[in-house]
Parts: structure tokens; C-alpha cells; sequence
């Protein structure tokens, strides 16, 4: 039988102003119908451009040479005519950013629905009812009143449930998806997940699923490609891959993912208590109209916690728990609602505004977004020098530049690119620069908000890596907020889970993974993917079905205690059930 | 010799350098803008020096040559050997002359009042986006006074209070244009201080003012060297508007406004009245905007 998709030597050259790049080199790979290949491989290594060739999407710089064939029929050069007939049709994409692929002006269901009146010359009344049917098939809820809302009401999730029924609608042969949970919760990657591993089985589509990370791969794919430079690596069966992988690169891509049985590093004594948090509340106060009576958006609802020098607590919950929020509250970033802040034994609202500031080389903070959290117009010396001269202005400038100079070598920064900017560096560099940020003043605390959640799998271990290796010299202690679960585990002692806005368990790291209490925590756990193929496909997941309830929502809290919702403002309470284990109420 | 230069260029590199550093090797390196800084500078070195260059003086009345065309313009002209390079104007001063002079007064008035308009605008701006709340809302509202006020009626009674004179020419415009610069800076500064790294520099102990020194307002550059760019013909303009009102500059001394103006009425008889002045500005503005195109890239370290 011939292949569905045949791509052979395929070369991808993009013409840039200084110079030729060679993106793709001489790649090849065939889909059979009905099958799921997986390309791996880190970001630049060209697996994305590969599929934009084959199907005619390459920028208008870039220049493909080499075959492929569609069912047989060669369509790279074919006419834009041709090439239209069958993306939307026969071969439909998913990309990573269900936002910007969807238009922001076009109702979900008609955006559905015209792929269909395109495609296929449905009449308008019956692509609607097709696409609500769509809907119900990637298991929207509410499928009527999603039909008639625009983008941006939709969750993250919930756009890329759409982006898929879009995909679907056609009936196509073949789907390529292209990272398409990469910018999602954990949760919510298994549910889409769980909805192409539906379509495969069900309707026999064949997926071309492209991801940087292995996890997302290994219950879906039947045989893996490995790209890297531009280069295929290698090919197999996923059991040859995962499990004999020849190599190297390959073999350092899955040693790079946090093992499930991996044990918690013991980094550094655990010293006296730093930081106490009692009972902290932050609320925004919401307006949906102008004339409303503002509501109260209760982003962290009563949070307690002590941390200890050298001890590193990990924060986890979904977006929209509220533990962004935690942290910038406990750094004086937000004005809190309620609650003590004590750092050292002092309480800091009794500490002004001016005296924080000198405080803040105490505790510091690294951001989600590398780039983003660098001024684009500073070289990244002085965006690391910044701390320093705020704190201390009177340091001359030649014990600042050894300072910074002393601080690069550390995070493995060459010392010379003192002068590089943000953009010239990439985005592990850029953490890099992050680190090195918070680090020059020798804080005693450090914040990591989802510090490495958006590096890739290689790169996110080198950063953790250094980041244990900084707090076993120091004894710094950790807040380390993430929302995957295993890169957590590295690093913690302790583990708290954070449900819209409240704790719902907090244990040792080795309690909470080995011995998980709330539901809410089992249905994390269960989510976190394994680079293991046969017990991913074997895996029986508890899922969270659907959202994360709006926070506005006062029963939301009731969630995992159904019992007690006739009386909506009760808050579940914490239970000590074992010496370092609380856990809230739940049914 | 090669080893000594590469030694030498790394710790060149080594050294820390900073924006404004790389800006002007950027700026240098930037052919268009450093040809207008060139010719920007031939052009006011020729106001300053204009009493030196010409035997004329620039209010010398000669009714014997009125209109007079410059001594090199083809066909028949009554003063092929007085040296008037430009011709005369309506009451035979030397054309030249006057329009050195007025290059004085167009450059001082475009230049001061966009460099006023410029300072107050940006740091207005700056710190109402970043305090934001009631002080944004109050300062903003000053703004919307000011700019309701009608400008003519607002330079008479300026003239009135404190009697004419040149700098309150400056102040009148400079107090008009800056309103717009603090509100195009304002809304720059709301979406800036959404960005991480404001954050981030909130997070390493640095006080509001050091951020919106050293974060906010480069990063509000670009569209400020753009409406810089425009500000400074827009000022020319405005001062000859207000010349030709008579509350501006006053006979005998000139500018590019005027002359201009004085010039379309002869454009028929004289067209030298107006294509002269007129040369200068349009070369003048153009350089303007060649630099202002350069600054911008120049501050943008993207753009190499």
C-alpha cells in the first residue's frame, strides 16, 4: 500500500540578509493512512518548516527542493490552486497558538463551519448543526451557546478544542499537528491528548504530531522521527525509540525529562525559618459592566505557609489558581487584601515603602518570560548590574563590572556578551541573564515563577540543574511555581497545590507524588506524561473534565466537597493527617 | 599586528557599553541621518556667519532695485552687477541676506520649541502613565484644559500681558506642543508598564523614577523621534501663521515663514522670493526627517 504522505529529500533554504540558511537537510519520512508519526526535536531544529514545505505554507523568503507525495500525487510546486483544494480538506493543521490562529472577529461556529462550505459545499444550516455536533465531539460543554461566542471568551483549552473541531470537520486524511498542548496546562494537555488519541482510533485520521517534548509524544505515536539542525537523526517504531534509542541526541532529549520514580535532591541542611505567610488574601475587584456593583475576584483566598533557609517549597496549580498572584504578593509587588507577610520576624506592613525597597535584595524574583523580562534596549550587563546599583549606588564602577563579570561566569554566561542584547541571546541564555539578575545581591530568597515553562525539555534541565547548584552554595531557600508537576519534583521538599486561589494539600515532595490525598492533586499527577509508550497507552487517566470554574463563582471552592454546596461560602478546611501532610476537605 | 588588533577589539568588547554608546556608533554608521546632521550644521553655520557673507545688510532698504532677480537668472535683469546671489525682495533688500536671517529664527523657534515641548512632554507623560490612577486622571485632565484653550486667543493675551517679544513665541508654542507629545507618551507608557521587565525592575529594588528614566522612556523612542520629526516643520509653520497675523516676528527682521508667504504673492513677477526661502526650508525639514529616521533606528538595538 502506498503511503499517505511520502516526503523524500526534502531541503528547505531560507534567503536572510546575512546569508543563506539551510533549515531542513535532505529529509525524508512517509505516514501510512490511519497512523501517527511524532517529530521531535528542540526549537530551531527546522521540524516545524518541514511540514510548512511540504504543504506550500513556507515564508515568502524561504525555497523547498525535493518530493512529496500525496497519495501518490506530487505536490510540492503544484499550483496555489491545488495546494488550497487540499489544506482544509484533506490535510488540516493545528498550530500551537489557538488565539492568534483563530480570527478574533468571526463567531466559533462560523469559523467552523466554513472550512465545510468550502470544502465540501455544505449548505450553511447544515455546516452549523455539523459543527455543533463538532463541538460535542472534542467535548465542549454547552456546545449552542459556544457556537455563538467569539475567541477570546474561550479559555485556552477550550480554543484549542475549537482549532481541532476545525481540523475534524473536513474529514481530512491526515492532521498536523504542530505543538499543539505546548502552550497549555498540564490538565488540559491530557484532555487534548486524549481527544487525538479519539480521532486516531475512532476516525482512523493520521497525525503528524511535532513536539519538543517526548512526554507528548509517547501515548500517541505509533513510529517517532528525531530531527535536529535540520537533520532526521532517527526514525523508528516509538518502542525502538523510547526505549533502544541509538542516538545520542535522541538519548539526551529523553534523559532530559524528570523520570516519575526520580527521588527529590537533598540540597543543602534545611535552617531556621525565613518567611511566614498567615492566612494571605489578595482580591481584585471586577467589573463586567459599567453601573455594576464591583465583584470581588478572590485570587488567593487564605494562603499559610513557612519556609526555612535552604528549603525549596514548589507551588502548583493551573492558571488562574492564583500562584503568580501568591508570589508577587509575597514580594510586595500587589497590595495584599488580608493577612501577615513576616520576613525575618518582622511584619512588613509595619515596614515602609522605602525600606522594602532596600529589602529587596533579600528576596528576588525570575520570570516566566526570558525575553520578556529584560529591557529590549539594555545590554544584558547592565540589566544584570540594575539590582546592584539600586541598592548599592556608591560601588564604583569597576568593583560593578567584576561583580557582573564574576556573576555571568557563574550562571555559565561568557563573561564578553556584556554587551549582547536581549534578543542577539536565546531564550536559556536569556533565563541565564534572569538568574544572574536575581542572584548578584545574594538573596536569601528567590522566586522561580514558572521559571523554566517555557524553555525546552534540554534547556529546562540545565536551568534547574544550575538553580540546585546556586542554592546548595548559599542555603537560599526556593519558592519554585510551576505548573508541571515533574520539574517540581526535582527540586522540592515540600509541595503545595493551589486550587483557585486556596491550598488544597501541602506535603513532603515524597508524600504528596507517592501518596497523592485530594482528588485534585491524583488528577495533576495523572496528567503528567511519561516518556514511556507503553505505560502511557496503558495509563487509565483521572481527568478533570471541562474548565476551571471562574474564581467570581463562590461555589467554585465547593468543587471537590459537593456535600457541603448548600452552603456556598463555606471554604474547605485543611486537615493535618499526617506530620507534614494537610489535605483539604473533600467528598 | 593582527594578534594586537583582535586583543584589542575583545577588550573593547569586554568594556561595558551602553545604549546611548550604541546608539551613536549606530547613528554614525547611518549614511542618510549623517548627511542631514551635516547639512542641518552648513545651514546654521551660515545663519550665524550671515553678517560676514554678504556686503548687504539684511534691512538695507534700496528702492532702485525693487524685485530684482538674482545676478545669474537668464534673460534681461536690472541688477546683473550689484551681487545680489538671490535677487531682492519687494523693497530691494538683498534676498540672500534675509534668508540667513531667517533661517535664525525659523531654526531657533523649530528647534527650541520642539526641544521644550519635548523635555516637558516626555517626563509629563512618563510619570502620569506610570503612576497611573488619580494622578494619571488628574494631570491628563490639565492636559484637555490646555488643549481646549483657543491658541490664537491664548498668544494675544500673552502679547497683551507681557508685551511683544520674541521668546514669548517660543513659549506659546512650546506650551501648545507639548500637550501632544504627553499624551502620545502617556499611552506608550501604559502599555510599557505591562511589561515583565518593568516588573522585574520593580522586583530589584529600583525606585519609580530610575524606572521611567532608564526603562520607560527609551522604550517610548521610536514613536517619539517620529512625531519629533513632525513637530519641527509643524513649528516652522506655525510661526509664520502667527507672523502673518503680526503676532509673531515683526519688519525688518524675517523668517522662513514669512518669507515664504511674502513669496507666493510675486510668485508670478518673482519667483525667486519663493523658491528660495522655499529651497531652504524643504532641504532644512527633509534633514530633519533623515535624522529622525536614523535616532530611531539608531535607539532600536534590534535593528542592526
Amino acid at each position: 500500500m502506498a503511503a499517505l504522505l511520502e516526503i523524500t529529500d526534502l531541503n528547505v533554504h531560507f534567503a536572510l540578509a546575512d546569508g543563506d540558511v539551510h533549515a531542513v537537510k535532505d529529509a525524508g519520512l512517509s505516514i501510512q493512512e490511519g497512523e501517527c508519526l511524532g517529530v521531535v526535536g528542540e526549537s530551531g531544529s527546522g521540524k516545524s518548516q518541514l511540514f510548512l514545505a511540504a504543504f506550500g505554507l513556507l515564508a515568502s523568503n524561504g525555497r523547498a527542493r525535493g518530493s512529496v507525495k500525496f497519495r501518490g500525487e506530487e505536490i510540492l510546486g503544484a499550483s496555489p490552486k491545488r495546494l488550497n483544494a487540499l489544506r482544509g480538506g484533506a490535510v488540516t493543521m493545528i498550530f500551537q497558538d489557538p488565539l492568534t490562529s483563530l480570527t478574533p472577529h468571526m463567531k466559533v461556529g462560523a469559523q467552523i463551519a466554513e472550512a465545510l462550505m468550502l470544502h465540501r459545499r455544505v449548505p450553511r444550516d447544515d455546516a452549523q448543526s455539523k459543527a455543533r455536533e463538532m463541538l460535542d465531539y472534542v467535548r465542549i460543554p454547552e456546545s449552542g451557546r459556544r457556537l455563538k461566542q467569539y475567541p477570546h471568551e474561550l479559555s485556552g483549552g477550550m480554543r484549542q478544542r475549537v482549532m481541532i473541531a476545525m481540523a475534524t470537520i473536513t474529514g481530512p486524511d491526515l492532521i498536523v499537528a504542530d505543538e499543539p498542548t505546548t502552550a497549555l496546562d498540564v490538565t488540559v494537555q491530557a484532555q487534548i491528548l486524549e481527544i487525538l488519541r479519539a480521532l486516531k482510533n475512532e476516525k482512523k485520521t493520521a497525525i503528524a504530531m511535532i513536539s519538543h517534548d517526548m512526554g507528548v509524544i509517547a501515548g500517541l505515536a505509533d513510529r517517532v522521527q528525531v530531527m535536529r539542525h535540520g537533520r532526521i537523526v532517527e526514525s523508528g517504531t516509538a518502542d525502538q525509540v523510547f526505549y533502544a534509542p541509538k542516538d545520542g541526541y535522541t538519548r539526551m532529549l529523553l534523559d532530559a525529562i524528570p523520570k516519575a520514580g526520580e527521588a527529590p535532591p537533598p540540597a543543602g541542611p534545611i535552617g531556621a525559618p525565613l518567611l511566614n505567610v498567615e492566612d494571605l488574601r489578595v482580591s481584585f475587584p471586577v467589573k463586567d459592566r459599567i453601573f455594576q456593583k464591583a465583584r470581588l475576584l478572590r485570587a488567593v483566598d487564605g494562603v499559610s505557609f513557612t519556609l526555612h533557609r535552604g528549603e525549596t517549597l514548589g507551588v502548583v496549580g493551573e492558571s488562574g489558581c492564583g500562584k503568580s498572584t501568591l508570589a508577587r504578593a509575597v514580594l510586595q509587588l500587589l497590595p495584599k487584601s488580608e493577612g501577615r507577610v513576616v520576613w525575618l520576624g518582622r511584619d512588613l506592613d509595619a515596614v515602609a515603602q522605602s525600606e522594602i525597597r532596600k529589602l529587596r535584595g533579600d528576596f528576588q524574583i525570575v520570570f516566566q518570560d526570558p525575553l520578556a523580562s529584560l529591557d529590549p534596549r539594555m545590554p544584558i550587563g547592565i540589566s544584570i548590574a540594575e539590582p546592584l546599583k539600586a541598592l548599592e549606588p556608591n560601588l564604583s564602577r569597576e568593583t560593578l563590572r567584576q561583580k557582573v563579570r564574576a556573576m555571568m561566569q557563574r550562571v555559565g554566561l561568557d563573561g564578553a556578551w556584556i554587551n549582547r542584547y536581549p534578543h542577539e541571546l536565546s531564550g536559556g541564555q536569556n533565563q541565564r541573564v534572569g538568574l544572574a539578575r536575581a542572584m548578584i545581591l545574594g538573596p536569601k530568597m528567590l522566586v522561580c515563577d514558572e521559571a523554566v515553562s517555557a524553555l525546552d525539555v534540554s534547556i529546562q534541565a540545565q536551568i534547574v540543574e544550575l538553580i540546585r547548584g546556586l542554592q546548595a552554595e548559599s542555603q537560599l531557600a526556593l519558592i519554585f511555581i510551576s505548573h508541571d508537576l515533574s520539574v517540581v519534583r526535582r527540586l522540592s521538599h515540600r509541595v503545595m497545590v493551589l486550587y483557585l486561589g486556596r491550598v488544597v494539600e501541602l506535603a513532603s515532595s515524597n508524600k504528596l507524588y507517592t501518596d497523592p490525598q485530594h482528588p485534585y492533586t491524583r488528577a495533576l499527577l495523572s496528567a503528567v506524561l511519561s516518556p514511556d509508550p507503553r505505560a502511557e497507552r496503558a495509563k487509565k487517566r483521572e481527568l478533570l473534565t471541562g474548565d476551571l470554574p471562574s474564581p467570581l463563582d463562590p461555589r467554585a471552592q465547593l468543587t471537590f466537597l459537593k456535600s457541603r454546596l448548600a452552603t456556598p461560602d463555606y471554604r474547605p478546611k485543611l486537615q493535618q493527617i499526617s506530620t507534614d501532610h494537610w489535605v483539604a476537605e473533600h467528598d | 599586528m593582527i594578534a594586537t588588533g583582535q586583543t584589542l577589539k575583545v577588550m573593547e568588547e569586554v568594556k561595558g557599553r551602553s545604549l546611548w554608546v550604541d546608539a551613536r556608533r549606530r547613528l554614525v554608521r547611518n549614511r542618510a541621518a549623517m548627511a542631514g546632521i551635516v547639512i542641518l550644521c552648513v545651514i546654521a553655520l551660515l545663519a550665524l556667519l550671515a553678517p560676514m557673507l554678504s556686503p548687504f545688510a539684511f534691512d538695507a532698504i534700496n528702492y532702485d532695485i525693487i524685485a530684482c532677480a538674482p545676478n545669474w537668472w537668464p534673460g534681461e535683469t536690472a541688477c546683473r552687477a550689484s551681487g545680489h546671489i538671490f535677487g531682492t525682495d519687494s523693497v530691494g533688500r538683498d534676498l540672500f541676506v534675509r534668508v540667513l536671517f531667517g533661517a535664525r529664527v525659523s531654526l531657533a523657534v523649530g528647534l527650541v520649541a520642539t526641544l521644550v515641548s519635548l523635555l516637558i512632554g516626555v517626563f509629563y507623560g512618563a510619570v502620569a502613565g506610570y503612576l497611573g490612577g488619580r494622578v494619571d486622571a488628574l494631570m491628563m485632565r490639565l492636559v484637555d484644559i490646555l488643549y481646549s484653550l483657543p491658541f490664537v486667543f491664548f498668544v494675544i493675551i500673552l502679547m497683551v500681558v507681557f508685551d511683544r517679544n520674541f521668546i514669548l513665541l517660543f513659549v506659546a508654542i512650546g506650551a501648545v506642543e507639548w500637550l501632544t507629545m504627553a499624551r502620545i507618551v502617556r499611552g506608550q507608557t501604559l502599555s510599557i508598564k505591562q511589561k515583565e521587565f518593568i516588573e522585574a525592575a520593580r522586583a530589584a529594588g529600583v525606585g519609580p523614577l530610575a524606572i521611567i528614566a532608564r526603562h520607560v522612556i527609551p522604550n517610548v523612542v521610536g514613536p517619539v523621534v517620529v512625531y519629533v520629526t513632525l513637530t519641527v516643520p509643524g513649528v516652522i509653520l506655525t510661526e509664520s501663521f502667527l507672523s502673518f497675523l503680526g503676532l509673531g516676528i515683526q519688519e525688518p527682521l524675517t523668517s522662513w515663514g514669512v518669507l515664504v508667504s511674502d513669496g507666493a504673492g510675486q510668485m508670478e513677477t518673482a519667483p525667486w522670493m519663493l523658491v528660495f526661502p522655499a529651497l531652504f526650508m524643504a532641504v532644512t525639514l527633509f534633514c530633519f526627517n533623515f535624522v529622525g529616521d536614523g535616532l530611531r533606528d539608531a535607539l532600536d538595538p534590534k535593528d542592526r
